[in-house]
């Protein structure tokens, strides 16, 4: 168990900014990332970068609207996936 | 304007005017018949074909650069019509990744909808109305003979390595794309009544998926957004009868939560990469359709289609294609032949005669021959990374990696996953071992000069990598 951050919102805003989006676009924790752009393809990448870089597994079920809409709702969905069943 | 004879636009056309009121496209983009996709397209070729910079001899090379949807649809038979060669441009891309491929084809232009960057460096940019930019370029001396080029036909170029090596750019032309979509759909068998789903990024999917449903009078549904509940949603709010799409998608279909039925399916295809265990079991008992399994290469099209559905490795058994394990037992690397094969790679050219010399395609995969004599794909003998469907080169990452001041050397692997197939990892010799680069810093530095998926997801420091006699690192 890797263990999540204290500041898991900012470290998801990071994860975000380095793998979807070119340049210093102006994200926050709320920016609704699905206006932001994010398509199936960035999906799998935040899921890869989710698992790799925290140590959870995100199911197939979780992948709806509101856990990825916003860094806040995938800090939410990081800690329900890390908490133990 | 040319003449429309033997043009994938053509016969799309002709296919247009059997039933000009049925759909072409349903969905987020609202309903457009066919009539009038064919109106909109010769209303954008006369359009395409005025832009400054568009070279009234030859082919003009033309970037498209536009989120997927009518408009993307819309402007790729448009640069067609226009006797373009029509040159996705990938939304992902960094810049430096598109500056390369701007380069790399010698594009005369690239038509842009959306984003403010450019689409390649020093460009003249040009509104030309309905939200798209042209953005000029300077004509570059192509380094690729270009008689040999446009004596091909070409109609369209995908810009990657391909299947199998260093290569930039796969081109086919009007003919092979006729061809190939034929020879997919004796697979397929998609009609005028199918209605297609569509879950696929169009910059890279385009030939045996977009061009076959027009070609074939199918109507394209476009849904809302790419989760499972949006496509779902389309689905049936719009009777689709077709799902094509990436293991990733059929895996998160299978597990929506709504427990809503897709009662107008009746075939759905996984193509890309394999299925994660369990994904065809699960999709099959959600939605009472078995999953086809695709083997698309885009040197190829789809030469192979499995429809039993239980083993993702097992990817069918040739009917038009001729196939061949190189040695001499079961097992062996996989070549092939068939209808609609690529004309040439781009850069550094090399036409199709040459690179199948032999007279076969080798693909770079290791099969089986099963008893039943269909193939079963058990692994790769050149170095692609095949990251849930998107494909790259680890040559190409190591390049970029070699490139940061803090590293002398590095090696990328494809490493094993079950969810996502493989991904890349990186082994890292640094400059200074005492204050190597961060993971933070390379990945800022791969995110600016690589598309996401390329991006190593871990970094390990090493003090030596293994080398080969001839001192290049060692891949296995």
């Amino acid at each position: 168990m890797h263990g999540l951050p204290a500041n898991l919102e900012d470290a998801l805003l990071g994860l975000v900014r380095e793998k979807l989006f070119e340049g210093g676009a102006p994200l926050t924790v709320e920016t609704d990332l699905f206006a932001a752009g994010l398509d199936s393809m960035g999906i799998m990448q935040l899921m890869i970068s989710i698992e790799e870089r925290f140590g959870v597994r995100v199911p197939e079920s979780a992948v709806t609207r509101d856990n990825f809409s916003t860094a806040s709702s995938l800090a939410a969905m990081v800690r329900r996936c890390a908490a133990p069943a | 304007m040319k003449a429309l004879s033997d043009s994938i636009v053509e016969a799309i056309f002709a296919r247009a005017a059997e039933a000009p009121e049925r759909a072409a496209f349903v969905g987020r983009d609202g309903e457009i018949s066919f009539e009038n996709l064919v109106a909109e397209v010769e209303r954008w070729a006369t359009v395409i074909a005025r832009l400054p910079g568009f070279p009234a001899e030859g082919v003009a090379r033309i970037g498209v650069r536009c989120p997927d949807g009518v408009q993307h649809t819309v402007l790729m038979l448009a640069v067609m019509r226009a006797g373009g060669c029509a040159v996705p441009v990938a939304g992902e891309l960094p810049a430096d990744e598109r500056s390369m491929l701007a380069r790399t084809t010698a594009l005369h232009g690239v038509l842009s909808q959306g984003g403010e960057e450019r689409a390649a460096d020093g460009s003249e940019r040009h509104e030309i109305g309905g939200g798209l930019r042209w953005e000029r370029l300077a004509a570059e001396e192509p380094c690729f003979p270009v008689e040999d080029f446009e004596s091909v036909c070409p109609a369209f170029i995908r810009f990657s390595s391909g299947t199998t090596g260093a290569s930039k750019g796969v081109v086919l032309s009007h003919g092979t794309l006729r061809e190939r979509l034929d020879s997919a759909n004796r697979r397929l068998g998609i009609g005028g009544t199918d209605r297609v789903l569509w879950t696929l990024p169009m910059a890279h999917h385009f030939a045996v998926s977009i061009l076959l449903y027009l070609r074939e009078g199918a109507t394209v549904v476009l849904p809302e957004g790419s989760l499972a509940g949006d496509l779902l949603t389309a689905a049936c709010q719009y009777g689709a009868t077709v799902f094509y799409g990436s293991p990733f998608q059929a895996a998160l279909l299978a597990a929506e939560a709504s427990e809503r039925d897709w009662p107008g399916l009746r075939l759905a295809v996984s193509t890309a990469a394999p299925l994660a265990p369990g994904t065809a079991g699960a999709f099959v008992r959600r939605y009472g359709v078995r999953l086809s399994q695709g083997f698309g290469i885009i040197e190829a099209g789809l030469p192979l289609l499995s429809t039993t559905g239980e083993d993702s490795m097992v990817v069918g058994r040739p009917d038009d294609f001729e196939l061949r394990l190189e040695g001499s037992g079961t097992e062996g690397g996989l070549c092939l032949r068939g209808p609609g094969m690529f004309d040439a790679y781009l850069s550094p050219w090399c036409p199709r005669q040459e690179v199948m010399a032999d007279g076969w395609f080798h693909t770079g995969d290791l099969a089986r021959r099963e008893a039943d004599g269909s193939i079963r794909l058990v692994g790769r003998l050149k170095s692609l990374i095949n990251v849930g469907g998107s494909k790259c080169f680890p040559e190409e990452i190591e390049e970029v990696l070699r490139r940061h001041e803090g590293v002398a050397d590095a090696r990328v692997r494809g490493e094993e996953h079950a969810r996502w197939g493989m991904l890349p990892v990186a082994e890292i010799l640094p400059v200074n071992v005492t204050s190597p680069p961060t993971d933070g810093e390379l990945s800022a530095h791969c995110r600016a000069r690589l598309a996401g998926y390329k991006i190593p997801v871990r970094y390990r420091m090493v003090n030596e990598l293994p080398r080969t006699a001839s001192g290049k690192v060692r891949r296995t």
